[in-house]
């Protein structure tokens, strides 16, 4: 069974302007889309720096008792 | 000549440029795969060195760079490469051809950025996806080379902070200038850095110096009157294994920085777009690790830790060159690399006073810009790039010059504002229970008992540790 949807290799290439997941490169849903990715990995750094300094206080406060003995 | 006959070569040149596109799209597909091994490596190798109660906060820096430096290069990194070849100002195509007339640039029309076509599935380009993820796993490399020298007291958050800045950017410059056809170093000085002994290693050994001059010494490791201790490796043999899956992986680091056009005899060129083969690096790095283990033996005194970066070390010192130098030339300059490497580690760690604990300044930073300028003495006059400009010591040091600042700057400030802000180090507590017991509340040896970890002065005695911490841990609190 063919599932190409084009006569030719040339065609598609035409068609799609070689970018196929979301249309041509450049036009606003891959702007969009790389715009969540940029937000998506600072907000994610960001909570992590504030997780790690919160674990790393409380373990502090924890164990700050063996170490002074 | 006929319409057939210019069909019929028409065709013929379509089907070379189609085969030649689609070999060097599975060719970097492999380096990329290979190159992997890198990091498996290294988070091996550091996990090895560290001490029992840090093996998952160790490893967990390791593999947290990949989730980092990856969107940090894609966002930022590859579009950097493309558009700063001329120093800190944007280069386009709009400037036609760059300062020295030798070349266009590529940066303009969107061209590497994140929505580009360029920077996505694209069924017109096979090799700028390959090309890039190539690039990616050289970031994750500096971020790696990195993580070693501040294991057991950075906090995790502060060194992917640090390595999204090096992997995603600083590095990433560093190759704009001078490791790339139109990069201002190589296009007026003639700067050859052909396997990334500066840009790579050099950057992320001198950015990596930086950060401790900022992080300080593991609690513990010198003493009252500063005279350095050390501490054992949990496990040696795991140390020495990842540096030799790191050594695996050299290999495709090596393949990846050629590349290969349809027009071009005999087809494969370094990364300034001059002639190179596959079999002149093969033959440069598998003699500089012989070199570099030989030279490392015998300087260190049959040291195990130093005789396997020795091979490192003599490694890097010969990737600058490595697609010009006679297998003999490397042999010899990798034999007393890997002698000067520890001869300054020692210098840095006794002396200097420098808590690195895998020797990456030395390994890799200095090695690095040593690597650069045995360039300009043994292979001066070397045409480089497009525009033929010759390679010579003074070329090799301005470049030596830029990128140790550039490293060291951008380490040191970066490090400076996080220690302000108080994030950098985990608190002395922490430090000395362990990050794995105090974060993960876990030990990754469960199924043994916890012992006390011994301290190793510099005439090889050892003590037990905790009396010897506890006083370092007095002293840390009372110097805030």
């Amino acid at each position: 069974m063919n599932t190409f949807p084009y006569d030719s290799w040339e065609e598609a290439l035409d068609a799609a302007g070689g970018y196929f997941t979301w249309g041509t490169g450049g036009n606003l849903a891959s702007v969009i889309l790389s715009i969540l990715g940029i937000v998506l990995s600072l907000v994610a750094l960001i909570q992590i720096t504030r997780r790690e300094d919160a674990d790393n206080r409380a373990a502090a406060e924890r164990l700050a008792a063996k170490w002074n003995n | 000549m006929g319409v057939a006959q210019v069909d019929i070569l028409g065709q013929t040149l379509y089907e070379t440029h189609t085969s030649t596109e689609v070999f060097s799209e599975s060719f970097y597909f492999f380096t990329v795969a290979i190159m992997w091994l890198l990091h498996v490596g290294f988070m091996t190798y550091e996990a090895g060195v560290s001490r029992r109660k840090n093996v998952m906060s160790t490893a967990m820096k390791n593999i947290m760079t990949i989730a980092v430096v990856t969107p940090t290069f894609y966002y930022l990194g590859w579009w950097v490469y493309y558009c700063m070849q001329e120093g800190v100002r944007i280069t386009t195509t709009a400037d036609g051809q760059n300062s020295a007339g030798s070349g266009a640039y590529y940066c303009g029309d969107g061209y590497a950025l994140p929505w580009d076509a360029s920077a996505g599935p694209n069924l017109g380009d096979n090799i700028t996806a390959v090309f890039w993820a190539a690039f990616v796993l050289f970031s994750w490399t500096t971020g790696s080379i990195m993580s070693g020298a501040v294991l057991e007291r950075i906090r995790v958050s502060a060194y992917l902070w640090l390595t999204a800045l090096m992997g995603g950017l600083v590095w990433v410059v560093a190759a704009a200038w001078g490791w790339s056809y139109g990069g201002w170093l190589t296009i007026h000085f003639g700067y050859h850095d052909f396997a990334a002994s500066g840009v790579v290693h050099g950057i992320a050994g001198i950015f990596a110096l930086g950060v401790l001059f900022n992080l300080g010494p593991r609690i513990g490791r010198y003493d009252r009157n500063g005279n350095a201790r050390s501490f054992k490796p949990h496990n040696l043999h795991l140390t020495l294994m990842g540096l030799m899956i790191i050594f695996t992986g050299f290999y495709g680091f090596y393949a990846a920085c050629l590349a290969i056009t349809a027009d071009t005899q005999p087809g494969w060129l370094n990364i300034y777009f001059s002639p190179a083969t596959l079999g002149a690096i093969t033959l440069t790095i598998t003699m500089g690790f012989a070199g570099g283990f030989a030279g490392g033996y015998f300087f260190s005194k049959a040291d195990p830790f130093w005789t396997i970066s020795g091979g490192l070390a003599g490694v890097v010192a010969v990737s600058a060159g490595a697609d010009i130098y006679s297998p003999s030339l490397v042999l010899i300059l990798a034999f007393f690399s890997a002698g000067l490497a520890y001869k300054v580690g020692n210098w840095l760690e006794q002396k200097a006073r420098i808590d690195d604990a895998v020797g990456a300044v030395s390994v890799h930073g200095v090695m690095g810009f040593w690597g650069v300028m045995l360039v300009g003495i043994f292979a001066s006059g070397y045409p480089t790039g497009v525009g033929g400009v010759e390679t010579s010591i003074l070329g090799q040091g301005v470049g030596t010059l830029a990128l140790f600042a550039l490293a060291f700057l951008s380490g040191y400030i970066a490090s400076a504002i996080l220690k302000k802000l108080n994030l950098l180090r985990v608190l002395p507590e922490v430090e000395l229970e362990g990050l794995d017991y105090a974060e993960y509340e876990t030990d990754f040896y469960p199924e043994f008992g916890r012992a006390d970890e011994p301290i190793v002065h510099a005439d090889g005695s050892e003590e037990a540790g905790e009396a010897s911490l506890r006083t370092a841990y007095a002293d840390a609190r009372a110097n805030g």
